[in-house]
Parts: C-alpha cells; sequence; structure tokens
C-alpha cells in the first residue's frame, strides 16, 4: 500500500519565532523542524506500510524545510516531496490544500495521513479541505487505525467516547496524538535517511500557485497574565495555596 | 571543613569493548559538531574526500549545544572556508571596574586587545560549519550522543551512542532504540568543555597533564536592545568580592550582535568558596547596575544559556593529544587562551591539525604538529605571563585583575594544582540576589525555558552526584547550577540531607564536572535548542 503523510515544518521549540507585525506572519527565518504532531502520521503509516508498501512524505515550505522531512525519512519513511516555491509564500489554508493536493495527485496513495494539527497555524482542518479536494472521504481524530479489504477502520476520539467508522480506501485520515508512540530514529536510520529521495517541485509541478483566499487583518499578542500571586516556599506554601484556593472559592 | 571532592559521585563506566554484531563503520568517529569537531570534518573533506567521516552530535541539531561570547580571531576560520557568517568586526571596545553604583573605565590590557576580531554568534556559526562540512561529504549525525569509548588491546576503536526510549528507572520504555557501536580507524573527540569522552580517555588512558583541568562558569543572555550598541565592553569587579578567601575571579562581557541585539554574560571561576554563589543570579545582579541597565534600556530578553570554560590553560592540556586510535581537541582538550578570553580560533586550529593527522595515516604525528603551530606559542606565552600579574582582587593591582578577568589562574604547577572540586565550601555570608521581575531579572526556570530546552521529563537522569551530603554541600550545588537541577532535601539521622536532581532541567554546562559530580550526555536531541548563543 502506498500511503502519503502529509507533514509541515515548524519553528523548533528554541528559535523564539515570534509574530511579524509587518508581514502578518509568523517569523520562521530561525530553526524549523518536524512537527510533533505529525511524527505520529508518519509512525502509523510505518505500521500500516506492510512489507511491499511504500511511506511518502508530502510538505509545502521553504526549501530548508527538507531538513525537517528528513526526520521522517531517518524514522523508516521511503522518501519526501517537498513543494516549495515563492509562489506559495504566506499560503493561507485553502493555497497550502490545493499545493498539497497537486502533489497528491502525481503519487495516488491509497491513504493520506496526516497530524491533527500543527503547533503553529493550529488551523486542524487542512486535511478536511485536502479530502474535499480530493473527494475521499476523512477520518480525524483517530487514535486507533486498521486497514483491512479495501476499506479502513478508524477508533475517533470524542469528547463524549470513542466511535468507530468505516471508510473505502483511497481516504483521507487525520490521527490523534494517542494513535502510538512515535519511534526514535535509529543512527542507521538517521545516516540512511540522507541517500533517500527528496523531491523538490515547483509550483508548475502541482498546477500551479494563486493568490490566498483569507487575509490576516491583525495580530495581537495574547493578554498580559492577570492578577498573580507568588508563594515563596518558606515550609509553608501548601497551606497558602490551600489558602488561596478556598479565598477564591475553588475549593 | 567541607570539600565537594570528598563526596564523589557514583562511579562512571564511559569504556566498553565492542559488543555490537552490526556496527555502523567509518574511517572517522567525530564526536561533537562544534568548532573543533566540524573544523576536523570540514578538512578531512578537503584532504581525504575518499575517507568516510561521521560526526556525532548529542543536539537537536548541530549548534543546539553552543554557547560562547563570542569575540573571535577570524584567521583559522577564514583559511578553512573563507567567509563564515559574523556580526562584524568589533568596532571599539572598553573595560570597566565596576562598583555598586559606578563603572570606572580601565586601560584594555594588551592580551584583551581585539581589534580585527569578529563578533560572532557560536550557535549560528556552528550550523553554518555542519553545512559546509556536509558538503564537503561528511554526514553530521545530531540527536546522537556518543556515551562510551570502545577500546579493544588497548586501542580507541570507535565509541558507542546512547540508547534512546529509557524510561526514569532505566528499563527499556515502549519505544526503546538501543544505540549502536560506530566502529572508526581514527577518532577525534571534540567534546568540548567538560566533554564526557574526552574526560574518559584522558582518564583511561593515563594523558593527563601536569594540573588537573579547571573550568569557569559563564551565564550568558541575548536581548534585542533599543540602542544599538557599537563596542564590545568587559566589567571587573562587582558583584562579585574582591576579599582573597572568596577567590571569585571573573567578569563579565557585552558584545553587540548587530544593530539591535546585544549578547551580555557573566563568568567566574569555579574553584570559588561561597556556598551561596550562583552565576546565574550574578548575571541578574549585574543587570540592575546603572550602567549595564543603561545598555539593555527598553530592550527584552531573547534567549538564555550557560556553559562552562576549561581554564587550565597550558599546564592542564593533556601531556599527549594523540594515543592509538584516539585524537582530542578543541575544549574537550582545554585549548582556551583564559587571558584573550578566546577558545574558537583554537578549536578550529587544533581541529584541522587532528584531521591532517588522521588523514596521514600517522596519528600520532598531532602532537608534533600541535607544537609546531601557533595554538602552542600562543598557549606558552599566556603561561609565562602569570609571573607579572599576581591573583587576588586588588593586591594584585588593577591591570592584574583584568588579567584574571575570567578567572584565568595562569596555572604554574608550583602554585595551583588542585581542581576546582577541591576547594573547602565556605557558607554564613549569604548574598542578597535581586528577586525576578520577569522584565529585567528572570528566576532559573523561566531561564530554561529561554534554552529552548525540551528534555523528556522521564528520561533516566545523566547527572552522577552523590546524593546524601552535608547540607552545605547541597547548598552549593543548587545555587551553582544556573538550570535548577538540584534541591535540598530532607536531613537524615547522619545530618546529611538528601539532594534531589531533576535532570530534565539540564542544559549541559558541566559545572557539576568541575564541582565533585559528573554530567554524562542525556538522551540523543534532549538539552537546550541554542540558536543565537
Amino acid at each position: 500500500m502506498r500511503i502519503a503523510v502529509c507533514v509541515k515544518a515548524v519553528p523548533s521549540a528554541g528559535s523564539g519565532a515570534r509574530l511579524d507585525s509587518a508581514s502578518k506572519r509568523l517569523d520562521r527565518s530561525g530553526d524549523l523542524g518536524l512537527s510533533e504532531y505529525d511524527t505520529h502520521a508518519v509512525e502509523e503509516a510505518l505500521r500500516l506500510r506492510g512489507d511491499d508498501g511504500e511511506v511518502v512524505v508530502v510538505s509545502l515550505g521553504p526549501e530548508r524545510a527538507a531538513d525537517a522531512l528528513r526526520k521522517a525519512l531517518a524514522m523508516g519513511a521511503d522518501r519526501s516531496v517537498l513543494v516549495s516555491d515563492a509562489g506559495f509564500e504566506g499560503a493561507d489554508l485553502v493555497l497550502t490544500a490545493r499545493a498539497l493536493v497537486g502533489a497528491l495527485e502525481r503519487e495516488s496513495p491509497e491513504l493520506v495521513l496526516f497530524g491533527q494539527q500543527s503547533p503553529d497555524g493550529n488551523g486542524a482542518c487542512l486535511w478536511a479541505a485536502v479530502a474535499e479536494k480530493l473527494r475521499r472521504p476523512v477520518v480525524s481524530q483517530a487514535a486507533e487505525l486498521a486497514v483491512e479489504g479495501g476499506a479502513l477502520r478508524a477508533k475517533r476520539q470524542t469528547e463524549f467516547g470513542y466511535e468507530t467508522l468505516r471508510a473505502p480506501l483511497p481516504a483521507v485520515v487525520a490521527v490523534s496524538e494517542a494513535i502510538n508512540e512515535p519511534r526514535y530514529p535509529s543512527l542507521k536510520g538517521i545516516m540512511g535517511a540522507k541517500s533517500k529521495p527528496q523531491e523538490v517541485l515547483a509550483a508548475g509541478d502541482v498546477g500551479g500557485a494563486g493568490d490566498p483566499v483569507t487575509t490576516v487583518l491583525a495580530l495581537t499578542p495574547p493578554p498580559a497574565r492577570g492578577e498573580s500571586r507568588r508563594i515563596e516556599d518558606d515550609g509553608n506554601a501548601a497551606e497558602a495555596i490551600v489558602e488561596f484556593l478556598a479565598e477564591k472559592r475553588l475549593l | 571543613m567541607i570539600r565537594p571532592a570528598d563526596y564523589p559521585p557514583p562511579a562512571v563506566d564511559a569504556v566498553v569493548a565492542p559488543s555490537d554484531p552490526e556496527p555502523v563503520e567509518v574511517d572517522v568517529a567525530i564526536v561533537g559538531a562544534g568548532p573543533a569537531g566540524l573544523a576536523a570534518a570540514i578538512r578531512l573533506g578537503q584532504v581525504a574526500p575518499d575517507v568516510s567521516v561521521a560526526v556525532l552530535e548529542k543536539g537537536a541539531t548541530p549548534g543546539a549545544h553552543l554557547l560562547s561570547g563570542a569575540v573571535v580571531r577570524p584567521g583559522p576560520l577564514r583559511e578553512l572556508v573563507g567567509e563564515f557568517p559574523s556580526y562584524g568586526e568589533v568596532q571599539g571596545e572598553a573595560v570597566y571596574l565596576l562598583t555598586a553604583r559606578r563603572a570606572l573605565r580601565v586601560p584594555t590590557p594588551p592580551t584583551m586587545r581585539n581589534e580585527g576580531n569578529v563578533v560572532v554568534s557560536l550557535a549560528q556559526l556552528g550550523r553554518f560549519l555542519a553545512e559546509k562540512a556536509e558538503a564537503g561529504g561528511a554526514m553530521v549525525l545530531p540527536e546522537t550522543a556518543a556515551v562510551s569509548l570502545l577500546i579493544e588491546d588497548g586501542r580507541v576503536v570507535g565509541v558507542r551512542t546512547g540508547d534512546k526510549g529509557r524510561a526514569r528507572d532505566r528499563a527499556p520504555g515502549p519505544r526503546f532504540e538501543p544505540g549502536s557501536d560506530v566502529r572508526a580507524c581514527v577518532t577525534i573527540l571534540a567534546d568540548g568543555t567538560a566533554g564526557h569522552l574526552s574526560g574518559a580517555a584522558i582518564a583511561h588512558l593515563g594523558l593527563g597533564g601536569l594540573n588537573p583541568q579547571v573550568w569557569a562558569l559563564g551565564v550568558k543572555e541575548v536581548w534585542r536592545v533599543a540602542q544599538p550598541l557599537r563596542r564590545v565592553v568587559h566589567t571587573l569587579g562587582w558583584p562579585l568580592r574582591a576579599g582573597a578567601r572568596w577567590r571569585e575571579f571573573g567578569g563579565s562581557f557585552v558584545y553587540p550582535l548587530g544593530d539591535d541585539m546585544v549578547s551580555l554574560g557573566m563568568v567566574v571561576g569555579l574553584d570559588y568558596a561561597d556556598e551561596s554563589l550562583s552565576v546565574h543570579d550574578l548575571l541578574q545582579q549585574l543587570k540592575t547596575h546603572p550602567f549595564v541597565r543603561g545598555l539593555l534600556a527598553g530592550g527584552e530578553r531573547v534567549q538564555w544559556g550557560a556553559k562552562t570554560i576549561p581554564e587550565g590553560g597550558f599546564l592542564s592540556l593533556p601531556r599527549a593529544c594523540s594515543a592509538p586510535g584516539v585524537l582530542l581537541c578543541g575544549d574537550g582538550a582545554g585549548f582556551v587562551n583564559v587571558p584573550a578570553l578566546k577558545g574558537v580560533h583554537l578549536a578550529v586550529e587544533t581541529g584541522r591539525l587532528a584531521a591532517e593527522a588522521a588523514a596521514s595515516g600517522d596519528i600520532a604525528s598531532f602532537d608534533e604538529a600541535l607544537r609546531s603551530s601557533f595554538v602552542w606559542d600562543e598557549l606558552r606565552a599566556v603561561r609565562n605571563m602569570r609571573q607579572a600579574f599576581g591573583r587576588g582582587f586588588w593586591a594584585g593591582g588593577a591591570l592584574a585583575s583584568v588579567m584574571t578577568l575570567t578567572g584565568g589562574r595562569f596555572p604554574g604547577g608550583d602554585r595551583r594544582a588542585e581542581r576546582d572540586a577541591e576547594q573547602p565550601v565556605v557558607g554564613g555570608a549569604p548574598r542578597a540576589y535581586p528577586s525576578a521581575d520577569g522584565s529585567l531579572t528572570f528566576d532559573k526556570l523561566s531561564s530554561v525555558f529561554a534554552a529552548g530546552n525540551r528534555t523528556r521529563d522521564d528520561q533516566p537522569d545523566h547527572i552522577r552526584v552523590a546524593r546524601r551530603v552535608p547540607r552545605e554541600l547541597a547548598e552549593m550545588w543548587t545555587a551553582m547550577c544556573p538550570a535548577q537541577v538540584y534541591e535540598v532535601g530532607a536531613e537524615g539521622d547522619d545530618g546529611h540531607v538528601e539532594l534531589h536532581v531533576i535532570p530534565s532541567n539540564c542544559v549541559q554546562c558541566g559545572a557539576i564536572t568541575a564541582k565533585g559530580g559528573r554530567l554524562t550526555p542525556p538522551e540523543g536531541g534532549a538539552g537546550p535548542e541554542y540558536t543565537i548563543t
């Protein structure tokens, strides 16, 4: 089975990424790493791949994103496809979906996996837009996934309990973090990643870029933290905390 | 009298026999993607393009664990790679002696002059050099900690990489990934200050020099500022104490990173005595000085980090930097010019020479090459200068004080041959550090966050340290650690206290190795993620 995993290179924890008020975008000039959400999708793809299957990592991003994709290759994915073109700079949800769909159509995978969301954009709906454009069924929040006889069976995590669904392949699935524990790349995996095929596509290869449909109107930093009290532990911190909670009628 | 050395850590066995039936095999294995290791990898690509080279780096990415001032002598780097990313040449410089309220300009001593030197971010330089090394054919392997030396018949035959996915109790977890043996014809150890395998090689192969290594601890912050700083600034004096019994040798630096950022830090020799000394909090205190506060006006902190600096100098170098199968270079071997406050150019040069020795097939030629290089002359000259400058703060005079800026002890065999851990702990004079206001001054935990640290909470403890110790010692370690790794626990019947260790806070500075414990590498990929330090 050919499985495509759509992933995103996001600013690393230490990169101190900031919102740039001039461009109204997140400043992504620092280190980029593979989104943690997406490592769950890569892991699930590797688990479902089977002996004669293939896992292709697909992404839209700057050329520097190739390093982040290499992490997925080090985990065991077979190759990567990166759509990188100035025409997609500042792409919104709709434009990003168009780029990914262009790349996915070249691959015609039986299963497309996503992480539930990205830690920077936090849209949590790209998978839906891609499924819509591909005209394929979509399952989100998958906490368990199995493929049997040309169909998938997914257990969805919802606020009220679990829901088990069946959908025909090809399909799009967004996995939840509960689905698995992503493996560590082995040393041999990290070494081997460098020689795996890493394709870079331009806008023309995926049906052209275009203009974003949405416009960012304003960026506002989160409100400053409200009233807080700092309790220094002089041996009575526990009592002081209980007293504080009681005072606020939280106990 | 309490000395950290009297409470040794549990033994660390960092030497093993090869055991992996399917080892990774390369011609040259380099431990550490810092300026020394990457210079070695780049040079190997230039002189021996057919030689297979692997650079093992414990950080999440090359540069993630690199931190320095840094004002760099550009010569060796330019010779190796041509142009490199920097914040330009030093435009001017000044040294100030601080009192609690005032800043007195003093002459810049000759060893500290920075004309023609350039300001860099070592974390950024590491990323650049890693790209160069890969372009030259080396494999740079991040998230890979080298935890043991492989020794067979008295010869170093490679290293073993660390396991991943073990639980706190070291039991393999659900995603356990065992480490590998990396077998190599030549292993170049470039694992930096307080380097785990450099230390193991020096101890196991009997390579120790005349003096033991000693260290200073540096804590630094990068600030985005409103007013550009046009010069390189060093300070000494306050908030360190002048009294000889405190043995507080050090100072601060403020360097411009372009027009809108500065890098500032505090460096103190780890032979200090005061149990309440905290370099992190001294840096916070320094920022409250009117002079320093003025430089930061209207700014905000961008990043924070900490790292030790080997300060033993010439007499603490290993007696040989080559042994069968292995070469030592950079900070791990102690190549730092303390009075000049410089080590990056020496790391690059010793890394380059190690590569040439490895490529020549006669690795013992490395020691001869070191002796005939500028490195040897430069460090020897520093050693000979020590007679001119006495120790102590006032007694030594202003010039001598400047010369000892980062705790440089000019270690002569007769005058100083003690480990930092052998200095007695002196209590009873606690310092009053400013409390954290979250804008100018910060506590340790928020600082660890600003280092980008993302160590998994339940990974095995990588810090070896005695766990039942006198209260004074536990207090000293607690104050010393810039990352709040240690906490003083309950007192037992024997009058000793329990030392609690929170290894996930650790930013790999190495101070505990100097002061009586032993830092070992964490799981690969853990620790800070410095980007601009």
